[in-house]
């Protein structure tokens, strides 16, 4: 446990210890294309967006931090890419833990962020301050974050998943297809047909690879 | 550990943005004035605010200045077939006019103008955008811009009109200038000169600042047009206005035209209308690429990768506190924006204001209003300050929402 401790204080402070780079204003435009962390953060949610979980297997956001927000949305989307691929949530800590040392430039410092991705990530959150985190500046984490309540197959969570998805649908907030499959495979496990096949309907309208509209 | 983080963070930031507003060598003459310059952020686009200037990465203009120029961004060289995509895109904010010399400017039509701005330059895409402004900051503004009291209206003799056109043709002001109503601009090289050379000056920026002289009468201090005509730079040394070798009686003659010129009335621009629903198909990538990315997501960008500043429209600036929105891709619009009260609300829904259309439409729509000189109440346009997105654009963008946003 001490040995945890140290290095959550090590990364923290290593952390701490690097300037932030100035904002870039003109945003996306000059960003995507002059800065490698940028670019490589906006490949791999292309990636996951389409469901190409696969290609992702070890290539983790890990990248040179440039700031914290960027860390942690790194962090979010290694978490999302796992569970895609079938990862059980109540493992996702072990094995990621397992495929970052066997990743070739391992180190402490990625552990730490493999056990803080998973701490994060607690279901019981609200949605407003998951939206507002700055880290998680997009939907994917809510729907991430419901697929993994839905799959987790206890009654309450599944209660909370559906609770979650009503509202962001209810809001027209759904960020992205997966998040009308996990409401699809909510729906299917509560017994509810219909509204199931609606669901699935909306997803496959909003996504270029409509095999990714199927029951978890 | 976090909080303390937080806490750092927020020290950092805190000193950057006393950093950036910190003011030049001389002591502001209005400590008020200058605290909503900062507030409101003009030395984004304005030279001339007294303040320091901002990072390169918050100089809108500055930094498409910079792109035109070919010089290298802070951040690292850039590919030359980067750059010379970047510069065929730059179309608005190339250029701005400073805020030196504002003070022959007349303080309640600067007043009116800060708070509610109209299309003054027709050469120039961008104009003013509407800020949030009260009618009180936008006065303590004018008045540190133009802090002089109104003095007497200048009389002009008999003829001094007439007189007054001829030497307006023959000096070429019609070059860069519109007069709506008197004189059209003329398309062509830049004019012959009375007495001497014009001086060198970027023609395309002249043209671009020069303001519609219609307005002029109700813009400038009319004591000190004729001066500012005799010798502009005397009164604004950034001034891309050259001398034009007006001598004194001249100058008040051009004066007494411009400020006393018979103006035919002008029909008013009609503000257009929605389109009908388009019955094909409309894909992502189409509005994506007319509207979201030709447009949007300057000013409403992803926060994470742009290092905390998502612009105005996401993290704040220009005095906005920032809606959160994020239009950059199609998940990230879909967490839509932060309503007053706090609570994230869709932008495909109607607003209440607007109840039947969109509100992202409503915004599109409210653009084309304010710069036919009317207003949607409760929702501001979009984009601001900038040319309203063409209603075939809209009407692709309100078509694709209402068939149900496929990706």
């Amino acid at each position: 446990m001490s040995h945890r401790v140290s290095i959550i204080v090590a990364a923290l402070a290593a952390l701490a210890a690097l300037a932030a780079p100035p904002a870039d204003a003109c945003g996306n435009v000059v960003v995507l294309e002059q800065r490698r962390g940028a670019a490589e953060l906006a490949w791999f949610e292309a990636k996951l967006e389409r469901g190409e979980v696969e290609r992702l297997r070890g290539h983790f956001v890990h990248i040179v931090f440039a700031d914290n927000a960027q860390k942690r949305r790194s962090m979010t989307l290694d978490r999302a890419a796992l569970m895609r691929r079938g990862w059980r949530p109540d493992r996702i800590s072990k094995q990621l833990l397992e495929e970052l040392r066997a990743a070739p430039d391992d180190s402490q410092v990625k552990a730490w962020v493999a056990e803080s991705m998973v701490r994060r990530a607690g279901p019981r959150r609200r949605l407003d301050t998951l939206f507002d985190a700055g880290d998680v500046a997009s939907g994917t984490l809510t729907a991430a974050l419901a697929r993994w309540e839905a799959a987790a197959l206890r009654a309450y969570l599944l209660a909370s998943a559906l609770e979650l998805l009503e509202d962001l649908q209810e809001r027209d907030l759904m960020p992205d297809a997966y998040a009308f499959a996990t409401l699809a495979t909510v729906y299917h496990r509560v017994g509810n047909p219909p509204a199931r096949d609606r669901a699935f309907d909306r997803c496959r309208l909003r996504t270029e690879v409509p095999a990714l509209c199927q029951l978890l | 550990m976090s909080a303390a983080l937080s806490a750092a963070r927020c020290i950092a930031a805190f000193g950057v943005l006393l950093l950036a507003v910190e003011v030049s060598a001389e002591p502001p003459a209005h400590p008020a004035a200058m605290a909503l310059m900062a507030r409101f952020e003009c030395h984004r686009c304005h030279e001339g605010t007294g303040l320091a200037p901002p990072p390169m990465e918050k100089r809108c203009v500055g930094c498409h200045q910079t792109l035109l120029a070919g010089r290298p961004l802070p951040g690292g060289p850039i590919a030359p077939e980067t750059l010379a995509r970047w510069q065929g895109n730059l179309r608005s904010l190339n250029a701005a006019p400073s805020l030196t010399g504002s003070a022959r400017l007349r303080r309640a039509w600067l007043a009116r103008f800060l708070h509610t701005p109209v299309d003054l330059r027709p050469g120039l895409p961008a104009s003013m955008p509407r800020l949030t402004l009260t009618t009180a900051e936008a006065g303590v503004l004018a008045a540190h811009l133009s802090p002089d009291e109104p003095a007497a209206e200048p009389v002009f003799g008999p003829g001094a009109v007439m007189r007054g056109r001829a030497l307006y043709l023959a000096a070429g002001c019609d070059a860069c200038h519109a007069f709506t109503g008197a004189v059209p601009r003329r398309d062509g090289t830049y004019a012959r000169t009375l007495g001497q050379p014009h001086s060198v000056v970027p023609m395309a920026d002249a043209v671009a600042l020069a303001p519609d002289l219609a307005v002029t009468r109700a813009r400038f201090r009319p004591e000190r047009l004729a001066d500012w005509l005799h010798d502009p730079p005397a009164m604004k040394p950034d001034t891309l206005m050259p001398r034009l070798g007006l001598s004194s009686a001249q100058a008040v003659a051009v004066a007494a035209f411009v400020l006393n010129a018979p103006l035919a009335s002008v029909p008013a621009t009609p503000a257009g209308d929605r389109l009908p629903l388009l019955q094909r198909p409309v894909p992502f990538a189409e509005v994506r690429d007319r509207v979201f990315r030709a447009v949007c997501w300057h000013c409403h960008s992803d926060a994470v990768l742009t290092h905390g500043d998502g612009g105005p429209g996401n993290t704040g600036g220009l005095g906005f506190a920032g809606r959160g929105l994020d239009l950059s891709t199609y998940i990230s619009m879909a967490k839509g924006s932060r309503g007053p009260d706090g609570r994230r609300r869709s932008i495909f829904r109607p607003a209440r204001e607007a109840p039947n259309m969109p509100r992202i439409i409503a915004h599109l729509v409210a653009r084309h209003h304010e710069v036919a000189g009317r207003e949607l109440p409760g929702i501001r346009g979009m984009p601001l300050g900038l040319p309203p997105v063409p209603w075939e654009d809209i009407q692709r963008l309100d078509s694709w929402i209402a068939q149900g946003r496929p990706r």
